[in-house]
């Protein structure tokens, strides 16, 4: 058998070269793909960082009637004067048995973190832009990719946020929010001006670690009275998603603070759940009396 | 140094040319982005039963021709009394404006989509409230599909076209179809075919049809790429006498996606203002004492 001449070869390696190119193009250009998917927590509250000023805490669960709610700790330090009494009017109307209106009860958008609270999500990666969608009520929160924010900007609900690869995390830098009817950035009614700013990192850690987030949160923050149809793969081993996030408001906060939210691999398909139409109480595990009509008056 | 012979270059063009996918083979239309419209009405299609028509001479008056031959005797009734309740100068409530989610096709009225095209499914997502649909690539409908807003949407390419087929949407009380609060049954069985298309000359949209205007226009008027149509097919035997279609054209969105929060939009986008809606100097929440 004849060998290949070395000029041949030469040919068939510049070939190769070329076939190989565009591939280690495409793998430096590429974005970290391994976020994407669909993503599910166990409780509504957030974490606490690993150091440094944290959330708002909760003193505990109370129980009332069936249902409970957790005390936040309203003489937090990061909390300056008008947030704590924002705090404390919660607590307040929380121990009379009136529920507190919040973006979620009152079918509004969710600025982060409050945001977190929604225990399924999905990461979608689009061109030029990351797609976080919510469980609850279709929510969508848009990303720019590489992009700058606008020098001026509209404010609105979910701020404008923008987002870039670094060191293995997404990191999403938000801005721009409007303060509408309600304006809370966690389950106590911590208040949030313009002024809000939220940094998150979004990183893949291991199994191990997020099983351990959970749990933990779940003994600081008690476990969710629903599961709003979403729920954790309990037979998935891979990779937890965690988003560590930093909140800074100058009118509300004393100091920023930081906090994480922890997800693991979502076991339940995605569903729609629609606010304008949802009579179930959660909380009492029945459905509110709304008024029926056997049949139409028009 | 050995001079390279022609044949070892025509070897390596070879080698290239073999692993180059065919033209065209396995090719997924690019529908992904963001689009836009000004106007919520369909426009007929190129062949066969269109949709409805505004028969008050008003695009601002939401009255459907009650009279036309594909509505069975209950669906025109429905009908006829949304335009009843239109001609008085009030609005007849839909899905739309109660914020509750909106079936395709009346979901291709917002101003807003955002196609993403993943590895199994299409996301959809509407600039109106924030709605989003998921169709599923290459699947089957369930068997037994529990009703829901969106209906259970599946989907495949056929070339340059992804063809998405609706079953199972629910029937709730402010269902609807159109603009007209045409109304429909759990038969209803939607088949949307999108796809790129050159622009057509540039026409704003008549006003017969509506159209909106200023800020509350969406579409890049600079943009003189392709767009991207929607060619739909309603069947529905409990609601119609026949199948009906309808087109949709998108044009590239301009701007950063619209976010219109239902629970709290005042805009009127007939009349291009803000409703006067009581407003608080400060917010003061209920002591509960």
């Amino acid at each position: 058998m004849r060998s290949m001449s070395p000029a041949c070869l030469r040919g068939c390696l510049v070939a190769l070269a070329l076939l190989a190119w565009p591939v280690q193009a495409a793998d430096r250009a590429a974005p970290v793909l391994e976020f994407s998917g669909t993503w599910a927590r166990t409780t509504f509250g957030l974490e606490q960082p690993a150091s440094g000023p944290g959330p708002v805490r909760t003193l505990g669960l109370r129980g009332e009637g069936g249902g409970n709610f957790n005390v936040a700790d309203e003489n937090s330090p990061i909390l300056k004067p008008a947030a704590a009494a924002a705090v404390k009017m919660r607590n307040d109307m929380e121990r009379a048995g009136t529920d507190y209106p919040t973006a979620s009860n009152l079918c509004l958008p969710m600025a982060a973190p409050y945001i977190f609270r929604v225990q399924q999500m999905q990461l979608l990666q689009g061109k030029g832009e990351i797609l976080l969608l919510y469980m609850q009520d279709h929510q969508i929160r848009h990303v720019r990719l590489n992009s700058s924010h606008p020098a001026k900007g509209t404010p609105s609900w979910y701020g404008d946020s923008v987002g870039h690869f670094e060191a293995g995390a997404l990191v999403v830098d938000t801005i721009g929010f409007k303060v509408g009817r309600v304006a809370q950035v966690d389950v106590f009614g911590s208040p949030y001006s313009t002024a809000l700013h939220v940094v998150e990192r979004y990183r893949l850690i291991d199994y191990e670690a997020a099983r351990a987030a959970q749990e933990r949160n779940v003994r600081e923050n008690g476990p969710v009275a629903t599961e709003q149809a979403a729920a954790i793969d309990p037979s998935y081993r891979g990779k937890g998603l965690q988003v560590e996030f930093t909140v800074e408001d100058s009118n509300y906060f004393t100091m920023p603070w930081s906090g994480t939210a922890t997800y693991r691999r979502a076991g339940a398909e995605w569903v729609e759940n629609v606010c304008a139409e949802n009579i179930h109480e959660y909380y009492a595990g029945r459905d509110t009396a709304v008024p029926q009509a056997d049949r139409p008056d028009f | 140094m050995p001079k390279l012979h022609i044949a070892n270059f025509s070897f390596a063009a070879a080698l290239l040319l073999a692993a180059m996918p065919a033209a065209g083979a396995n090719a997924i239309p690019d529908l992904s982005g963001v689009w836009g419209r000004n106007t919520i009405d369909y426009t007929a299609p190129d062949s066969g039963k269109g949709p409805l028509k505004n028969i008050s001479g008003s695009r601002t008056v939401m009255v459907g021709d009650y009279n036309d031959q594909m509505l069975k005797p209950w669906a025109a009734a429905i009908v006829k009394r949304n335009g009843e309740i239109a001609r008085t100068g009030e609005a007849f409530p839909t899905a739309h404006n109660q914020c509750w989610p909106e079936p395709p096709p009346y979901i291709l009225g917002n101003q807003e989509l955002q196609v993403l095209q993943g590895k199994d499914h299409i996301s959809l997502m509407y600039s109106h409230g924030s709605q989003h649909r998921t169709v599923r690539l290459n699947a089957n409908h369930p068997a037994k599909i529990t009703p829901s807003w969106y209906g259970d949407s599946i989907g495949h390419y056929e070339g340059d076209t992804l063809v998405v087929d609706t079953v199972g949407v629910a029937v709730a009380p402010l269902s609807s179809l159109d603009r007209y609060g045409t109304p429909h049954t759990e038969a209803l069985h939607v088949i949307e075919r999108y796809r790129m298309v050159e622009q057509e000359p540039a026409k704003t949209e008549p006003r017969a049809t509506g159209g909106f205007r200023g800020e509350d226009d969406a579409i890049d008027r600079s943009y003189k790429g392709k767009v991207l149509r929607v060619d739909f097919t309603v069947e529905d035997p409990g609601a119609f006498t026949m199948p009906w279609s309808g087109v949709v054209v998108y044009s590239r969105a301009k701007g950063i996606f619209i976010e219109d929060v239902c629970a709290e939009n005042i805009h009127d986008y007939v009349t291009g203002k803000d409703a006067a809606v009581p407003t608080a100097k400060s917010t003061r929440i209920s002591d509960g004492g």
